[in-house]
């Protein structure tokens, strides 16, 4: 082969190769293009795909907020009716309470003592369910309050003492003594949590203790952590029933709602109330050993320097603790050692006399803390034995009764007791007790009466007030004025804010008792008016009556000048407390000269107490 | 089996040989594609069992020498064609190792329908790199000459050995290689 042929061939190679390649290029691009505008297709699809996705994601957004925004109001609109489910109850409590002062006989007293549990009842839990609802609507407001730990704790176990009482539980309230107790927050709602826990505590449980303790965690110079548990010894809670204990409208076990009552709401309400602190709340448990609940929350410290201990404990007093609950003698060892007393204990009423009378040779006890439930040997055999025995004889001794249990002064008297103090026994009681029993030492009275000014109650009142009082709903009306003139008070009543301020420019008044909502002029513009009137030169004090049992109203009293706030349905005892607290002891009351009466034209429309015609006075 | 084999072998003959050469061995095969190669093409593979043939019969020299040598000059081309594939690769094994999961990967995305031998490279000892070789065609000779080409290539004193293991159909090749110890000083 030539060169010049090979050259030919070679290139006749070569354009073919070209043409190949040429036509393999034309259909890569077309490949290519094809890819390509599948591709675009592909784009186009997926943006209409995610346009549709965040269409679809904005109307399930805007279907979740509306359906937020009903539940809002649906509670808004439970918590709005706060003020209309309290108004009958009210009626319906407030009547009953003077119902059963009357003369009944035995049937008529037990509907009406029926019909005084039910509406009780009734209104706790309605109470629940306005609470859950005002917290659900975000409508619950905390305040900020100075509060005594103490005082908020041992009160909120005197809400259930009764029912613990009533089944033979003992209830002990221990605060641990290290822990500070002038604070800062919001002691309504820290009480609640603490009385729903031990309602159920008590609840469920059928024999035994409930005890509530307060420990301190961490404390700085401004804040305390304190940790709160309620142990029983009921029925406990299986693990699994746990979890869902404190989810909203459960309970451990759907036939409890049957055996053991109640809304369910308790404990969902206690969880939302302690996470608004900022707190947290659980349970341990298992069952037939009981449960303990326990929450934990800080409060900042009162900045004002207080002292968190009485002054003027009987240091060093020698002390003998009897009773059969080991709990009960713990709690009262742990405080009377924080108190520097020199305290014993005796869990039986043998042991407490051979521990007397062996103490007698050295240094001899000064006082015996004697509980009035001992199992072997009942409290007179003993108060007598020691009595009996001279070597002894000489001890105080101080009865510790039930909850609801009165000794009277005669048979205290008889016994020759130094004191009764009433169980759960509260801390500042426990020590005045003791104080008296040493002060006072020969002298036999009973200090729970002494101290006690509401236990005294209607025997005490002496002093006559003239009291206004400005409240619309005819029922409740009668209800007020019915309770005053129990009291032994005068009340006159006007309808609205207008009235009341007329009427209290022609008479003199000790107080005005002001509802908040009535027509014409509500409560909040009477209370301005009136502020303005006396123009700085008296004040009456003027105590708000209020059905909205919303917290910030207090501010809104408070701002318009009126002195104090009283929920309804009215309880006797917070009257008798706000009155006791803004009426100045008055000169003489009975002997003041009578005010003029008011204005019958603009009385009348209201009700006066005189009118009244249910029961004796 | 793709166009570049081809027209890589042709350049080879004319350049090693002469063009005279080259025409003459696509004459004397029978080819479908006639001898018209084109690099982005593909083509049977029994087309280049054939030129080789018909070189050896022309030239004299064995089969297995011109197609490794072909192996290593195709290797030399690679690196120039496609410089990507050698970036930050240090060394013949790392190359070797890449080859399976790095650069057939590639080309299957380029040619969907090639089909390509594996190598299956196994790292024992230091300085020690096995691969066993798989394909359905006898092109062991090439792929010892590409090794071998790779090894040129990053000038590593590097022992290569075969052993060619028993196969139903095509060739499964163990190479194995050892790089040598640097000169004491």
């Amino acid at each position: 082969m030539t060169t010049e042929e090979a050259l030919r061939k070679r290139h006749a190679r070569e354009k073919s190769a070209r043409q190949q390649a040429e036509q393999l290029l034309e259909q890569k691009s077309l490949e290519l293009y094809t890819a390509n505008t599948r591709l675009k297709d592909e784009i186009t699809e997926h943006q209409r795909a995610r346009e549709v996705l965040s269409r679809q994601a904005e109307e399930l957004r805007q279907a979740r907020e509306e359906a937020l925004e009903s539940t809002r109001l649906k509670s808004e609109f439970l918590a709005n009716m706060s003020h209309e489910i309290r108004t009958p109850m009210n009626g319906v409590i407030g009547m009953t309470n003077l119902l059963l002062e009357t003369r009944l006989n035995a049937e008529q007293r037990d509907f009406a003592l029926t019909v005084q549990t039910s509406a009780q009842t009734l209104l706790t839990i309605i109470n629940d369910i306005l609470d859950f609802s005002k917290i659900e609507a975000g409508k619950l407001v905390f305040e900020e309050l100075d509060f005594d730990l103490i005082e908020t704790v041992e009160s909120a176990t005197d809400l259930v003492a009764d029912k613990a009482q009533s089944k033979s539980v003992e209830l002990v309230c221990q605060i641990a003594p290290q822990v500070p107790t002038r604070l800062l927050g919001d002691p309504g709602r820290l009480g609640q949590v603490i009385v729903n826990l031990l309602n159920n505590a008590v609840k469920f449980t059928e024999a035994g203790e409930v005890v509530l303790r307060v420990e301190q965690r961490e404390t700085t110079d401004k804040e305390v952590s304190l940790y709160f548990s309620v142990r029983d010894t009921g029925i406990g809670i299986p693990l699994q029933a746990q979890k869902r204990l404190f989810t909203v409208f459960s309970q451990a076990d759907g036939s409890t709602t049957r055996k053991y009552g109640g809304t369910g709401l308790g404990l969902t309400i206690a969880k939302q109330l302690v996470e608004m602190m900022a707190g947290q709340i659980g349970v341990s448990s298992a069952p037939g050993e009981g449960s303990t609940f326990w929450f934990d929350v800080r409060f900042a410290r009162q900045s004002a320097p207080g002292n968190n201990v009485s002054p003027h404990s009987p240091e060093g007093l020698r002390l003998l603790i009897v009773d059969d609950n080991a709990t009960v003698r713990q709690m009262l060892l742990e405080r009377t050692v924080s108190w520097n007393m020199r305290p014993d204990e005796a869990a039986s009423c043998a042991e407490a006399l051979e521990k007397m009378r062996r103490a007698s040779a050295g240094k001899p006890y000064q006082v015996v803390l004697l509980d009035l439930v001992m199992p072997e040997m009942n409290d007179l055999e003993l108060v007598q034995a020691i009595r009996g025995d001279r070597t002894i004889a000489d001890a105080r001794l101080i009865l510790m009764t039930p909850y609801g249990m009165t000794l009277d002064e005669a048979s205290i008297r008889a016994d020759g007791l130094a004191g009764t103090l009433t169980k759960p026994i509260k801390q500042s009681r426990l020590l005045q007790c003791l104080r008296t029993a040493m002060g006072a030492s020969a002298q036999i009275a009973s200090p729970e009466e002494a101290l006690d000014p509401a236990a005294a109650r209607p025997a005490r009142q002496v002093k006559k007030y003239r009291i206004l009082l400005a409240e619309d709903n005819i029922v409740n009306q009668k209800v007020a004025a019915k309770i005053l003139s129990k009291m032994g008070h005068q009340a006159d009543v006007v309808a609205n804010g207008q009235e009341a301020v007329q009427v209290l420019g022609r008479g003199t008044y000790d107080a005005i008792l002001m509802d908040c909502q009535m027509p014409e002029m509500d409560g909040f513009e009477a209370a301005t008016a009136i502020r303005r009137q006396e123009g700085g030169r008296c004040r009456i004090p003027i105590i708000a009556l209020t059905a909205n049992a919303m917290k910030s109203d207090r501010e809104r009293c408070l701002a318009a000048g009126m002195d104090d706030y009283l929920t309804k349905p009215i309880s006797i005892d917070a009257l008798e407390k706000a009155l006791l607290r803004w009426v100045s002891a008055p000169e003489e009351q009975t002997a003041a000269p009578q005010p003029t009466a008011p204005d019958p034209a603009i009385a009348g429309s209201g009700f006066s107490g005189s009118d009244l015609t249910i029961g004796p006075d | 089996m793709k166009g570049i084999v081809f027209t890589e072998f042709l350049d080879m003959v004319e350049e090693k040989f002469s063009i005279e050469v080259a025409e003459e061995i696509i004459e004397a095969s029978e080819l479908a594609s006639g001898g018209a190669y084109t690099a982005v093409g593909t083509y049977d593979h029994s087309e280049m069992l054939q030129l080789v043939g018909q070189l050896s019969r022309i030239s004299g020299a064995d089969a297995r020498t011109l197609v490794m040598t072909f192996g290593r000059h195709l290797f030399g081309r690679f690196s120039k064609v496609y410089p990507k594939f050698f970036e930050g690769v240090p060394s013949a094994y790392a190359f070797l190792g890449s080859i399976e999961n790095h650069i057939h990967v590639e080309v299957r995305k380029l040619y969907p329908e090639a089909e390509l031998p594996t190598f299956e490279c196994r790292n024992g000892e230091p300085r020690r790199m096995e691969m066993v070789y798989r394909s359905k065609r006898p092109f062991g000779d090439l792929a010892e000459g590409l090794i071998l080409g790779c090894i040129d290539h990053f000038g590593e004193d590097i022992e290569l050995s075969r052993e060619d293991l028993p196969a139903e159909q095509g060739s499964v090749i163990r190479f194995t290689m050892r790089k040598r110890m640097p000169p004491q000083p």
